[in-house]
């Protein structure tokens, strides 16, 4: 028995020993220090992308993705990199799983300089205090990004926000308004984090002068029908619907709303009511679904890279298309989103720029990206769009807002934007309560 | 349980000790050792994910209570998390509460809330009481989001100290670790000797036949509402750990995705086993991370396909390989672990 139980002990240990060094070899191995006094560059640049590319928001935030990695493929093979120094780019599908994240960014941090996060607030969220602590600066141009923004971190940069943007489409509302009364505004949201984020908005938009008369969520799952919702909003009479569903959840609400005999446009042009979807057109969800029902809807393409859309001759957006379907042998019908992730790389691309120009490639860390990188970048013209500014105390991209409506198989251009407002910095100002 | 060869018992402690025999402890010390020296040879990205399972072991646990011993199917272990994570998160953001008491009283606080929804296992079994466990995940995180937004803070992220023990702050994945791992040891042995009580034994009766248990003057509806109990504090110290653990969190952390993996996680463990869900979870987990890792290496490899690409084939061989494993083991590793045990005891004799 003794032998026995001896045996066993010892068979553990020699086993845990053994493991060791196997363990150990998962620890990152430390380069050796340069030569004092020489200027070494890095073999090459990590940065990371954490996206949805499987899971319920893949149709949001995976085309956008595409766009960076055409990018960053694109300069790595025509300039070798930043300064000659090429991208590692390393992609990590988080597929809308919190522990995914958080993993994820644990293996991969101290391997990369910068992160471009493709995806929910949850992501944003769950690592904005290791964020901070590891001063990681994050960029993300598709996705929710409205718990961050306000107050900023300066480690977090991003563009779409639905709650600003919110508050853009009330402008334009008031500014198109002839009526006497108040305008009323019903808002249909999807729910998930920052589809919910317009639930703050009530405040403001009354204090603009605007009622709402109804809200309802959506869940964000596989939706067949949203009737009852529909039905429910519907029933105050509203002028405009403002909703944040996702986008193959809007194709069925488009079809239930023709169904159901109502007209989407202006009223003063005999339609029913206007809805406005925040995040744009895709060719994909338009090809999925009769063309009549598209009429009238507006779409606000947030991200300011949209804006030469449908602009073929566009020399840019032309480079890149060419390159993506060079790369990953795709339609070109199926590009349209992708244009952002084109610029969200030459922005990433150049805050790095920034940084070596600050610190020198041999003292270039995450930090230094955070410091003197993005929060640098003022008046930078990707070439798709007006120039972006960013400071440490608003991360948030201005540039570009653009209102679209569609009719008749073709896209129009209703309104252009360029400064949104910030509404959470209003409801924080006007002592509204607002989650920190 | 069966002896080793040669071994046998004498006395009435001797048959009830769970470490019966010196290969026992040997086993246990040894183990612990490996556990307690873990921390110092994994990187910080080994140890989150390993954090991460702790806390999941301690849920599957729970679950395990009501569902592997007591028979009754929950589809809601996540949302329960959840409670656990707010209930603790607020006694210590609005009160002062030191995370000691926290972490208990938060499972208390689930545990009431599991009496709430427990209620209806007593009228209902089956697949519907699938759906009220169900609807239990739906309602808890709406009351979360919506109604207590006031006190919740709704979709945003609920910021959550570390904890403190005598001045000492919790706060790297190595201190947490350690914390962690304490109370999943104490968990796994509380559930293990709650299967060895009248109690446990009155949840099996039930899982086998509550009609035959009734009669035998078991209390069903008794009996069935405490494992619903002890179950949700089991996930309400499973979610306070969580709270704690990442210092910021958001109702998302428990979706029914989550809810839906904590059932898989049990069924590939083993149900009715207390080592079930510790493999199971192992096995889910590791598996889940292999994707996590494989996809970015692949990628590399093999530039003709994205990573979307190779990350959609990895889920599809993530989900083929617990397909695979579960027609080749329905009863669970927790088995496989059983068959190993009994030839090692038995060698170097067939039977």
């Amino acid at each position: 028995m003794k032998k026995r139980a001896g045996f066993v002990f010892v068979v553990v240990m020699s086993l845990a020993l053994l493991a060791l060094p196997v363990m150990t070899g998962c620890a990152p191995q430390e380069a050796p220090p340069p030569e004092p006094g020489e200027v070494v560059k890095p073999e090459s640049v990590g940065i990371a992308a954490f996206v949805d590319m499987t899971g319920p928001v893949r149709a949001m935030s995976y085309p956008g993705h595409v766009g960076y990695i055409t990018y960053w493929r694109w300069l790595n093979e025509t300039e070798g990199g930043i300064d000659g120094v090429p991208i590692n780019y390393i992609e990590i599908d988080t597929a809308y799983d919190i522990k995914k994240m958080r993993s994820g960014y644990e293996r991969y941090k101290d391997e990369v300089i910068t992160m471009e996060a493709q995806g929910q607030s949850p992501f944003y969220d769950s690592l904005m205090p290791r964020l901070v602590e590891d001063k990681m600066p994050a960029f993300c141009n598709i996705g929710g990004s409205d718990a961050f923004l306000y107050p900023s971190t300066g480690w977090l940069y991003g563009a779409i926000n639905t709650t600003d943007l919110f508050g853009s489409y009330a402008e334009w509302v008031l500014e198109n308004w002839t009526e006497d009364r108040k305008p009323r505004v019903a808002m249909l949201l999807g729910d998930y984090p920052g589809g919910r984020f317009p639930l703050f908005c009530p405040p403001y938009l009354e204090a603009q002068g605007i009622e709402v008369v109804a809200t309802e969520l959506l869940p964000f799952s596989g939706l067949t029908s949203a009737m009852d919702q529909l039905l429910r909003i519907l029933e105050p009479e509203p002028d405009f619907i403002f909703t944040t569903i996702i986008t193959n959840q809007l194709v069925i609400v488009l079809d239930e709303l023709h169904g159901m005999g109502i007209e989407l446009g202006p009223r003063d042009q005999g339609k029913d009511l206007e809805l406005f979807t925040s995040y744009g057109f895709d060719q994909d969800m338009m090809a999925a679904m009769r063309p009549e029902n598209w009429d009238g809807l507006i779409a606000c393409d947030a991200s300011w890279d949209f804006r030469k859309y449908g602009d073929p001759d566009y020399p840019f957006y032309t480079l890149m298309v060419d390159k993506y379907m060079e790369y990953y042998d795709v339609p070109q019908e199926r590009l349209a989103p992708s244009i952002a992730g084109f610029s969200g790389g030459m922005l990433m691309a150049e805050a790095i720029r920034l940084a070596v120009e600050e610190v020198g490639w041999e003292n270039l860390t995450s930090e230094a990206v955070g410091l003197y990188g993005y929060p640098n970048i003022k008046d930078f013209d990707t070439g798709l769009c007006p120039p972006i500014t960013f400071s440490k105390d608003d991360g948030r991209q201005q540039a570009g807002l653009l209102f679209r409506t569609y009719e008749d198989g073709a896209t129009e251009e209703l309104w252009s934007y360029e400064k949104q407002p910030w509404v959470f910095k209003w409801l924080d100002e006007q002592g509204f309560p607002i989650a920190d | 349980m069966a002896l080793p060869c040669g071994t046998y018992n004498t006395r009435y402690e001797q048959a009830f000790a769970i470490f019966r025999t010196k290969t026992h402890w040997a086993m246990l010390v040894g183990l612990l050792v490996l556990l307690a020296m873990l921390p110092f040879v994994l990187n910080s990205y080994s140890l989150t994910v390993i954090n991460m399972m702790l806390i999941m072991i301690i849920a599957v646990q729970g679950l395990n209570i009501v569902t592997g011993y007591c028979g009754q199917i929950h589809f809601g272990q996540a949302a329960f998390m959840a409670v656990g994570a707010y209930s603790s998160a607020l006694l210590m953001n609005h009160f002062g509460l030191s995370f000691w008491l926290c972490l208990p009283l938060a499972g208390i606080i689930t545990a009431l809330v599991g009496i709430l929804f427990g209620l209806p296992s007593v009228r209902v079994k089956g697949i519907y009481l699938a759906l009220v466990t169900l609807a239990a995940q739906f309602i808890i995180i709406y009351v979360i989001e919506t109604p207590l937004q006031w006190l919740t803070g709704g979709q945003w992220a609920m910021d959550t100290p570390a904890p403190q023990l005598w001045g000492f702050v919790f706060n790297t994945q190595l201190e947490l670790f350690y914390l962690i791992a304490a109370v999943t040891v104490l968990m796994t042995f509380i559930a293990k000797n709650l299967a060895r009580t009248r109690v446990g034994r009155n949840f099996v009766a039930v899982r086998d036949n509550d009609i035959a248990a009734e009669v035998m003057g078991i209390n069903i509806m008794r009996t069935k509402v405490l494992a619903f109990a002890i179950a949700s504090f089991y996930a309400g110290v499973a979610g306070s750990l969580w709270a704690h653990y990442t210092q910021a969190f958001t109702t998302t952390d428990f979706s029914l995705m989550q809810s839906i993996w904590f059932v898989g996680m049990l069924i590939v463990g083993g149900m009715g086993t207390i080592v079930g869900p510790i493999l199971g979870t192992m096995f889910i987990t590791l598996l889940d991370q292999l994707v996590l890792l494989f996809t970015p290496t692949m990628a590399a490899t093999l530039p003709v396909l994205t990573v979307a690409q190779i990350s959609s084939i990895a889920m599809f061989a993530f989900a083929l390989v617990i397909i695979v494993f579960l027609v080749w083991e329905p009863r669970g590793l927790a088995h496989r672990w059983e068959i190993f045990k009994t030839s090692y005891r038995l060698w170097p004799f067939a039977y």
